[in-house]
This record gives structure tokens, sequence and C-alpha cells, in this order.
């Protein structure tokens, strides 16, 4: 084999690693970084050495890592940021409304797994509270009060992290009652409601309704930092992603086995995140992608609007298609269904019109 | 600012002229008495964020046997970031070595 065919193998080594720097780097400055890289090595190397392979994928992970956070610190990432925060706060106003309908008015089992058992009305008064302020923090975006929304937004988060911890603490009560009753007399406890909770809708549901209020205070630090702004971005994508990966893979029943054994799980179905957690995992991810896209392309904002508007009916509705919301005590299921997609429909259409008027009215960075 | 060590030795050795990748790597490898060997993906990180931070700017290109050299030169501000550092050193080495003599002289 002569010297040239060794340059040759050993070129094409290095410009295979240098595949780990973004494109636009390599297209810039790769031929010099390659005439370095051969001037370095020295006379008869075949490959690169681990220690040079290691070194240019880790620079090129970090140069990737340095151009993503420079575009979502860029000047167009704070237009961006805020709206992602709209189209967060219209996708948490959709969800939102259709809990109240759902729970408040209907007495829907949304957070419940054996859906016979309504709610105490305490309940359904809270969320009927606490839900509403989400479309009104919209409504408030819409006439101009974004301090006003920037904070509802925040009390709504906090209410639905105390409204879930209240109904968790409440469900846990229940069981232990409903144990002790077995225990004492095995006849009479069934006739305790079973109260058992359906992790994946609330779990959902708080995260879900936590994005918009942290989207709305990070847009406020942005006019002085962008940089934040970037990091926020990108922990919601991270969190979308971990989501996904969470919903879509068996590692949180693999999680529940490996700590708990077989026992720990035997006791009742594992709380599946599978269904709403998916839609929530998918919303964030597709939030972040668009704040992602617009600091990158600014003109494709209206269509990502569009899009955005959007994702609450089909966030919604794969949410209630696949989950046990959807049968009714008395209801046939195609009547359960019929009125889930009402629900649906109505509550985009509410929320579209508000998130229509809070867009087009103004300039998302003037508005937040 | 303090500058890490791969830094500190790039930007010395441009200090006395402009240097394309491969002279900086030989340079820092000459300047440390073999101590230090900058890796390539290492040395472009560090250009590239001192052409960031302004200290150092890409001079003239050249093409040799038909691959493409480019020259970094460093800057005003990169000579005083540069001066400051050295100075600092030399001030914590100086109070090191005075109190090792102390503490030789105490005991």
């Amino acid at each position: 084999m002569t010297a040239e065919d060794h340059d040759a193998r050993l070129e094409l080594a290095y410009r295979r690693l240098l595949l780990a720097y973004p494109t636009a780097y390599g297209q810039a400055r790769g031929e010099e970084l390659l005439s370095t890289l051969l001037a370095a090595a020295p006379p008869g190397r075949r490959r690169p050495t681990i220690a040079e392979a290691f070194d240019l994928v880790y620079h090129g992970i970090r140069t990737r890592a340095r151009t993503t956070r420079r575009t979502l610190a860029g000047p167009d990432a704070t237009d961006a940021l805020a709206l992602a925060a709209v189209v967060s706060l219209t996708v948490a106003a959709a969800v939102a409304v259709a809990v109240i309908v759902g729970v408040g008015l209907l007495g829907q089992p949304v957070f419940y797994r054996y859906p016979e058992r309504g709610y105490p009305p305490l309940i359904r008064v809270g969320v009927g509270l606490v839900l509403a302020t989400f479309p009104v923090a919209l409504a408030c975006i819409w006439a101009g009060r974004p301090r006003v929304a920037r904070w509802l937004a925040v009390i709504g988060a906090l209410g639905t992290i105390g409204l879930a911890t209240w109904l968790a603490v409440h469900a846990l009560h229940i069981q232990n009652t409903r144990r002790a009753a077995f225990d004492a007399e095995p006849q009479t406890w069934l006739s305790i409601p079973d109260e058992t909770l359906e992790p994946s809708n609330l779990f959902g549901l708080v995260t879900l309704l936590c994005v918009p209020g942290l989207l709305l205070v990070a847009t406020r630090s942005t006019s002085g930092d962008r940089r934040r702004a970037g990091w926020s971005t990108a922990l919601a994508g991270l969190l979308g992603t971990a989501l996904v990966l969470l919903t879509t893979t068996d590692l949180l029943q693999r999680a529940r086995l490996a700590v708990l054994g077989p026992e720990g799980t035997s006791t009742g179905p594992a709380p599946s995140l599978h269904d709403t957690g998916l839609t929530q995992g998918v919303v964030l991810a597709l939030v972040a992608a668009a704040a992602w896209g617009l600091s990158r392309r600014p003109r494709s904002q209206r269509l990502t609007v569009m899009c955005a508007l959007l994702l609450p009916a089909l966030g919604y509705t794969i949410g209630t298609l696949v989950t046990p919301m959807a049968f009714r005590p008395g209801w046939s299921r195609t009547e359960g269904l019929a009125l889930n997609l009402l629900e649906v429909v109505l509550a985009s259409a509410i929320v579209a019109t508000l998130a229509s008027r809070a867009i087009s009215s103004c300039r998302p960075r003037d508005a937040l | 600012m303090t500058l890490r060590e791969p830094t500190f030795l790039i930007l010395t050795s441009l200090a006395s002229g402009p240097r394309h990748g491969y002279g900086i790597i030989q340079d820092v490898s000459e300047l440390s008495d073999g101590r230090v060997r900058i890796r390539a993906g290492t040395l472009y990180g560090s250009l590239d964020r001192l052409v960031d931070e302004g200290l150092v700017v890409p001079d003239r290109e050249e093409i040799e046997n038909g691959r493409l050299r480019r020259y970094y030169r460093i800057t005003g501000e990169g000579r005083s970031v540069l001066a400051a550092e050295a100075e600092r050193m030399v001030a914590n080495a100086r109070a090191a070595t005075a109190r090792l003599n102390m503490r030789g002289r105490m005991v």
C-alpha cells in the first residue's frame, strides 16, 4: 500500500469524525481542520487514534451545543419564546376548558381509574376555580394585560399542583379506609367508593399546566438575559422528549420492577403514562420545536401558530379516545365518544377564538 | 478573566506573530517542553472562543500542497488579557515561593 493510500484512508476517517460538527461549521471550517489534522498526523498513520477521535467527537458535540445556544439566545429567540408561551397557554387553556366541562360540569371520572364513582362536590368546584385561570389568562393577553396573565398562569400552575396533591392524599386516605374495612369486615368494604387515582391523567395535567407559567416568566426575564430564554426552551424540549421516551418505552415499569420487585407491583395495575403522558410529551416537545424553528426562521410564524391552534384539539382527542374517560356509567361507548368529541370541538373553538385574537392583535415581544 | 492552560499557551504562541493551526500545535508543544500537546478539536474549540471574545482574529489564508491553511493573529485586547494573566501568574508564583521560604525559615 502506498503512502497516498494511507493518506486517503486517514483523510476519509477524519472526514467521518468531522461529521460530529454542525453541517454549516463543517462547510466553513472543515477543510482547515482537516489540513491541521493531517499535518499533525505522524507519517504512516493509517487511522485516527482513539484520543483524537474522542477529541473531535467531543468538540463537535460542544460546537453543536454552542450553535444551538447561540440560536436560542439570538434576537429572534425572544419573539419565539414569547410565541411559545402563548402557544403553550393556548394548549393549557384548551385542556383546562375541556377538564372544567368534563370534571366540573359532567363529573367525568378523568382522574379516577374506576369510572363508576363521581367526585365529591368540593373537587368539582376546586377544578373549576383553579383551571378557569388559564382561559382567563389567555383572555388577559388578548386584552393587553400581560402582567395579569403571567400572574394567573403562575397561580393556575400552583393551584393545579395543589389540586393534584389534594387528590392524591384523598385517594390514599380512601384506600386506607377500604383496606381497614376489608380487614375488619370483608362484606362492607365494597360499599366504600373506590377512588383509585389514574396517575397518567393527573401527571399529564400538572405537566401541561405548569409550562405556560414557566414560559411566561422566562419571557419576562429575557429582555436583559436572552441566554435564560434559550435554556428555558431547551429545558421544555428535554422535558417533552423525556416524557415521550418514558411513555413510549417501558422504562417506568422496568424501574418499578427493579425497585419494588414483582411483589411491589402486584397490588394493582401499574401507573401507566402511556396515554395522556404521551400527549403532553408530544405537546411539550412541539412547543420547544416551534420555538426552535421560529428562532431560526421567524417568517414561518403564521404556520406555526396555525399548527399550535390545532394541537389542543389533537392532543385532547387522542387523550380522550384512548383513556377510560370516554366511558361513563349509563352511557354507551358511542355516546361517550360523541360527547367527548363535542367537548373537544367546544373547547377548541373557545380557545382558538381567544388565541387567534391574542396572537394577531400584537407582536409577541411587545405583548408579553 | 482566568485563562485555561491551553488557551493561555495558544495566546502566548500567537503573541510573537500570526500562525496557522498546525503551527500553533507545534509551537505550544515547544513552549511547554512537550508537556502540552493540543489536539485539533481542542485547538479549534479554543480558537472559536477566542475569536468570539475578540482576543484573536483570523488573518490570511494560504494553500499549501492543496490544503487550506488559515492564520490567526492576536488582537490588542488579546495582548492585554495575556499580559494581565501572565502578571497574575507571576504574582501568584512569587507569593507561593515567598511563603515556602518563610515556612523553611520557621521550621
